[in-house]
């Protein structure tokens, strides 16, 4: 299984920036088509946004059409602190979520929108 | 008034906190939480979201102790149950026995109802810990002007007012914490209260 080091790999233990995500779902697309499996190893990070984690792995799982099960057989998460797992694991249902609407023709931020106070 | 900090000016010149603390207003965590995870396709969320970490992260690990209040977990509990009911089941108003019933018999509801409460309980145990303040009710009835204020900000306000003043700072991006007469330093990343600040020589100075 290959490892994805985040902080070697974007450079910084500051995980915050949206487009930072972006990079880690796109290098783990390219990698998930060679293999089955892949583990992303946190090690050395510092702070974490929850804007990283949805553009990381809820985007993955919403532009994969992965349900929850799916990404955890795919994606092996290593090192990372448990109140970021909680986080993570709050992106990957909401993602669950989004995937639900679109798969039902709802624009999700429309949804949201018109249900959620800005 | 209160004396304003503009909160990315100080984490990124690293400048110290003038109280121990800080104590988050429900705005503040909804922005840094994102509970339905807005921020994957709503750029002006996600920046929020990023800003409100950048100041968070650093200033928690440089020692600041940042602290809630029981009005705010109770504004954030509610904030979560009625987004979480009409993201789920698609209903414009929360019915509060439709939700019990979902609660406690749909496994889905229930396996992510169960995930934001695990968040819910870690930010008010450890993330932002809940200070027990005592509050004379007769007194926070008799000074709530509510034609000009948030029931919530105002409960937020006295709590601080009622705490050890070395803790007299609130964390919120509302403007309504800027003419709340009292002493305590109001921490915000709101552009608009920053400049008002400013101008009227109310902005603290490094």
């Amino acid at each position: 299984m290959r490892t994805i080091r985040v902080v070697d790999y974007l450079g910084t233990p500051c995980l915050l920036a949206p487009e930072k995500g972006e990079t880690l779902a796109a290098e783990l697309k390219i990698e998930l088509q060679a293999q089955n499996h892949i583990q992303v190893d946190f090690s050395g990070y510092e702070f974490l946004s929850s804007a990283f984690l949805n553009h990381a792995f809820g985007q993955l799982c919403i532009d994969l059409n992965w349900d929850t099960k799916t990404f955890r057989q795919r994606v092996l998460i290593t090192n990372m602190e448990e109140d970021d797992l909680e986080d993570l694991e709050l992106a990957i249902d909401n993602a669950q979520t989004r995937r639900g609407l679109i798969l039902r023709g709802e624009n999700p931020d429309q949804y949201y929108s018109s249900r959620l106070p800005t | 008034m209160a004396i304003v900090i503009d909160a990315l000016d100080l984490v990124r010149n690293k400048k110290r906190l003038p109280r121990e603390a800080f104590f988050v207003d429900t705005n503040i965590l909804v922005d840094f939480i994102d509970p339905f995870s807005r921020s994957t396709t709503d750029p002006r969320l996600a920046a929020r979201n990023v800003e409100l970490a950048e100041v968070i992260h650093p200033l928690k690990s440089w020692g600041s102790k940042s602290l809630s209040t029981a009005s705010v977990a109770l504004e954030y509990y509610k904030y979560i149950q009625v987004g979480f009911y009409k993201i789920e089941t698609g209903k414009d108003r929360l019915d509060t026995e439709d939700f019990k019933r979902l609660r406690d018999g749909d496994l889905d509801f229930m396996t992510r109802w169960d995930h934001q409460l695990k968040v819910f309980k870690r930010l008010f145990s450890k993330t932002f810990p809940l200070l027990d303040v005592t509050l004379t009710l007769a007194d926070v009835l008799s000074t709530f002007e509510g034609s000009k204020v948030d029931f919530g900000d105002h409960l937020l306000f006295k709590a601080t007012l009622a705490s050890d003043p070395k803790l007299r700072c609130v964390f919120s991006n509302d403007a309504d914490f800027y003419s709340f007469s009292g002493e305590i330093y109001l921490l915000t990343t709101n552009r608009r209260v920053i400049a008002k600040a400013a101008s009227e020589s109310k902005l603290l100075k490094a």
